[in-house]
């Protein structure tokens, strides 16, 4: 048997932990993204997406990870369009996202625990709806971005990570005139 | 904003900012990446069980089963003619001169996986469909239904030579004995208890 699933053992606890820190197991607090008065899952999810970005970039740089031993999800527009619209609307009702209906569900939270059943019951939905589905999927190519628009991988992160800080600047802006107490 | 986050983001702006004359992260440039990318689009190619075992008995030039198990499933069971590898090492493996086919055997992953990166580095590889326990019920243990038409007794008159060839134990199924595809086993019994029964039985490769 491999021993790959205790890295992700260990990755998964933490994981769970900084955003169980963090407040993530509150659907109230959650629900605050949609109101436009608590913008910290934007912030945490979009920072997570900046560190494995200039991790990944910078870590293969220095020559110390193989990007090519790194795991792409194939690119699906239209699968992944309906799934994200599906997964917004979860989001919303539940107010709790999978990651952080575990945490919730951990936590000794019952809306987390519906959730999670929820969850459980939407994968085997989809299982039994797959046939119908596999449409959507096209033909299962990947795509990363820098191919996509053409552009070198440098000049992609580079502007993935100016637009991310815009976009921290302004959640700032929008928290501290919809009156969340933001920190000095 | 504390002095931490101002921190954090004065180091992603220099990190972004410094990713604009980075240049490519990977040594060997774009294209090795793109050559991954596009090859991980296509669908991994696999091999069937009786077509592998074809090619080993007629000792097709070049073919050569890279076994990607751990250690322990390998000493269980191991097709004729493979050897273990570490997907690691495979990855690093410099092509071969001469025509090559690269069978992968795995129970997981890594075989799905690795075939981009192969692709990618000229490596005609392919996976076994269907991995060990294919070989055991297609090869080792096929089954006849015991209605089969002309065409499909057909077809099992050559799976039996090569079941044969390889020590295996071709039958026809007794009758009300379910066997829901050909060459199927006709129950659910576990890899470790068919390579004990084909153990206790005796003969070459045990």
């Amino acid at each position: 048997m491999s021993a790959a699933w205790l890295p992700a053992f260990v990755i998964g606890v933490a994981f769970g932990w900084a955003l169980e820190r963090g407040g993530m197991g509150d659907a109230c607090k959650l629900a605050g993204q949609f109101q436009l008065r608590d913008l910290a899952v934007f912030k945490i999810m979009f920072s997570a997406v900046l560190t494995a970005m200039l991790g990944g970039f910078w870590l293969a740089r220095v020559g110390w990870i193989d990007l090519n031993a790194v795991a792409l999800p194939p690119t699906a527009p239209l699968a992944q369009l309906a799934g994200g619209a599906l997964f917004g609307v979860g989001f919303v009702v539940a107010g709790l996202c999978p990651g952080t209906s575990c945490v919730a569900a951990v936590s000794g939270r019952f809306d987390g625990l519906a959730a999670v059943l929820g969850m459980g019951a939407g994968v085997l939905l989809f299982a039994e709806a797959w046939n119908g589905l596999e449409g959507l999927y096209g033909t299962d190519r990947y795509v990363t971005i820098p191919e996509a628009l053409g552009l070198p991988y440098g000049l992609v992160v580079g502007l993935v990570t100016g637009a991310a800080l815009v976009a921290f600047a302004a959640a700032e802006r929008i928290e501290a005139r919809r009156g969340r107490v933001v920190q000095p | 904003m504390t002095g931490v986050h101002r921190g954090l983001v004065a180091a992603a702006a220099v990190l972004g900012v410094a990713a604009l004359a980075a240049g490519d992260p990977l040594p060997g440039g774009g294209g090795r990446v793109g050559a991954v990318v596009a090859a991980a689009g296509e669908r991994v190619p696999t091999l069937g069980a009786v077509e592998l075992a074809r090619r080993l008995r007629d000792r097709t030039p070049g073919l050569r089963v890279a076994d990607l198990r751990d250690s322990a499933s390998f000493a269980l069971f191991r097709l004729p003619g493979s050897e273990r590898i570490d997907l690691p090492t495979l990855l690093d493996e410099a092509p071969p001169a001469g025509p090559e086919t690269l069978v992968l055997v795995d129970e997981g992953l890594d075989a799905a996986a690795a075939w981009p990166i192969l692709r990618a580095g000229g490596r005609d590889a392919v996976v076994l469909d269907g991995g060990v326990n294919a070989w055991i019920t297609q090869i080792l243990s096929p089954v006849l239904p015991a209605f089969a038409d002309s065409a499909l007794t057909a077809r099992f008159a050559e799976v039996s030579d090569l079941s044969r060839y390889f020590g295996g134990e071709p039958r026809v199924a007794e009758a009300g004995e379910a066997v829901t595809t050909p060459w199927a086993l006709a129950d659910t019994a576990s890899l470790e208890s068919h390579v004990e029964r084909l153990r206790a039985r005796g003969g070459c490769g045990w």
